[in-house]
């Protein structure tokens, strides 16, 4: 009786750990299949075996971060809504951060600066507004490759992502890999492309003319408190968009809160360790600089709104149907 | 016809289902039994794969059973399936067979004609 009670034990010890395990996966794929994996793990238990493998759980979570990231777009709602966010933040990272290379540039250019990561991204935004996703993957690998060639070496050995030039790599690198993985051979063209390019072509011209007319850049890099003004303009039409966008649908506030997370790192990790020398005699650029990280608070908080608006609605919707005969 | 072009555990998984629908764990079995152990299917694999096939229509879900309290769904291989599983298995026929042809021609630097003699012993079989 008390051999029977033990292996009981170890079945439902086992049987809850699996059943945690399973829980890494996209609700809809649990509530479709949780059961019958469980099965499968049940069955393929070692006699006694009380603990779910770890080479199992492994498994699983790998199952679900490719379900969550790759097949996103053949998944459940929340899978759809994660992926398009992603791919539209990411784009509008790209872009906005192509109007401060083209700044750079326009500003670098006279003293003979390579143009290279210029048409690196030119080419992913272009692959990515088209929807080529071999092409956009590997201009990603190559600007991947660019950025670990060109990033000195003292970043490797002493930067962290919480220094000011190991953000800025980090963060790069990161959001390359990210492409890379979002924009995935089956994922959906993104839509709009008019409108994208018509973004990217007002974006080149107005940082190319900024860039032109600027007297002086302390840095050669893209952090956007040489000219703030500019930023600080599209960081404000971002929020009107969010606003505009807040009640019917959580894609834009979302990607427009996470294209612009960003900000928070160069320019205020600056603010922290030492104030930026451009912005010293400058308090209209101060402004602008602040005016720019409210606007980003401001997404953030909208795209919460967007989530509490979506979620109500749901609700909402899901009793009206309850109530309907 | 949209080639297979997949992984091995795909290849196999189509194979195991061949003569008839099976559960998930019965797939793992018969993969295993198939390539002798040296496959062993892991949860996830087996389901990204069932996922990805019964997406393209190569496998359906055929029937739900409860055997000790447990959910078993069976899959079974579509006609899809069958003709895409075909054609891999002769395309990988078709690049056995070259593989061989060439290594019996094949002259090792020291001069024996070792993988002959290899292919030979084995009836000419991989």
């Amino acid at each position: 009786m008390s051999t029977a009670n033990n292996a009981s034990d170890v079945t439902d010890a086992l049987e809850t750990g699996y059943r945690k395990a399973l829980r890494l996966l996209p609700r809809t794929y649990q509530a479709q299949h949780a059961e019958e994996m469980l099965g499968v793990l049940m069955d393929g238990a070692q006699p006694g075996q009380s603990r779910p493998k770890a080479r199992e759980v492994l498994s699983v979570a790998m199952l679900g971060l490719r379900l969550r990231l790759i097949v996103a777009d053949a998944g459940g709602p929340t899978g759809r809504l994660a992926a398009n966010i992603a791919r539209r933040a990411i784009l509008v990272y790209f872009v906005f951060e192509f109007g401060l290379l083209m700044q750079w540039n326009a500003y670098g250019a006279r003293i003979g600066y390579s143009f290279l990561p210029v048409l690196l991204q030119a080419g992913i935004i272009v692959a990515l507004i088209r929807g080529w996703s071999w092409c956009a993957q590997a201009l990603c690998l190559a600007d991947i490759a660019y950025v670990v060639n060109n990033a000195q070496w003292e970043y490797w050995s002493s930067a962290s992502l919480f220094s000011y030039g190991g953000f800025a790599v980090f963060t790069r690198l990161f959001i390359l890999a990210a492409t890379i993985v979002v924009f995935h051979r089956k994922a959906p063209r993104i839509a709009g492309s008019t409108w994208w390019f018509t973004a990217l072509a007002a974006i080149t011209v107005a940082f190319w003319i900024r860039g032109k007319t600027v007297d002086h850049m302390w840095e050669f890099d893209n952090d956007f408190s040489h000219t703030p003004a500019l930023p600080a303009l599209l960081f404000a039409a971002a929020v009107v968009v969010a606003l505009w966008r807040v009640k019917s649908s959580s894609v834009w506030p979302a990607a427009l809160a996470l294209a612009g997370l960003p900000v928070f790192g160069g320019t205020t990790l600056r603010y922290v360790t030492a104030w930026p020398p451009q912005l010293a005699d400058s308090p209209r650029d101060t402004f602008y600089v602040e005016l720019a990280l409210g606007c980003e608070v401001v997404l953030m908080c909208l795209a919460l709104a967007s989530f509490a608006f979506a979620l109500y609605r749901r609700r909402t919707t899901t009793f009206r149907s309850l109530e309907a005969p | 016809m949209k080639p297979l072009g997949r992984t091995e555990p795909v290849f196999l998984i189509l194979t195991a289902l061949i003569d008839e629908p099976r559960h998930g764990y019965g797939i793992v079995q018969e993969v295993r039994r198939i390539t002798d152990s040296r496959v062993d299917l892991r949860i996830g694999t087996l389901y990204g794969a069932l996922t990805r096939l019964s997406e393209d229509g190569l496998v359906e879900a055929h029937r739900d059973e409860v055997e000790n309290g447990r959910l078993r769904r069976y899959y079974r291989l579509t006609d899809a399936g069958a003709a895409v599983l075909a054609a891999e298995a002769s395309r990988m026929a078709a690049d056995a067979a070259v593989a061989i042809s060439r290594l019996k021609k094949f002259t090792m630097p020291t001069g024996h004609a070792g993988l002959d003699t290899k292919l030979d012993t084995n009836g000419g079989a991989i």
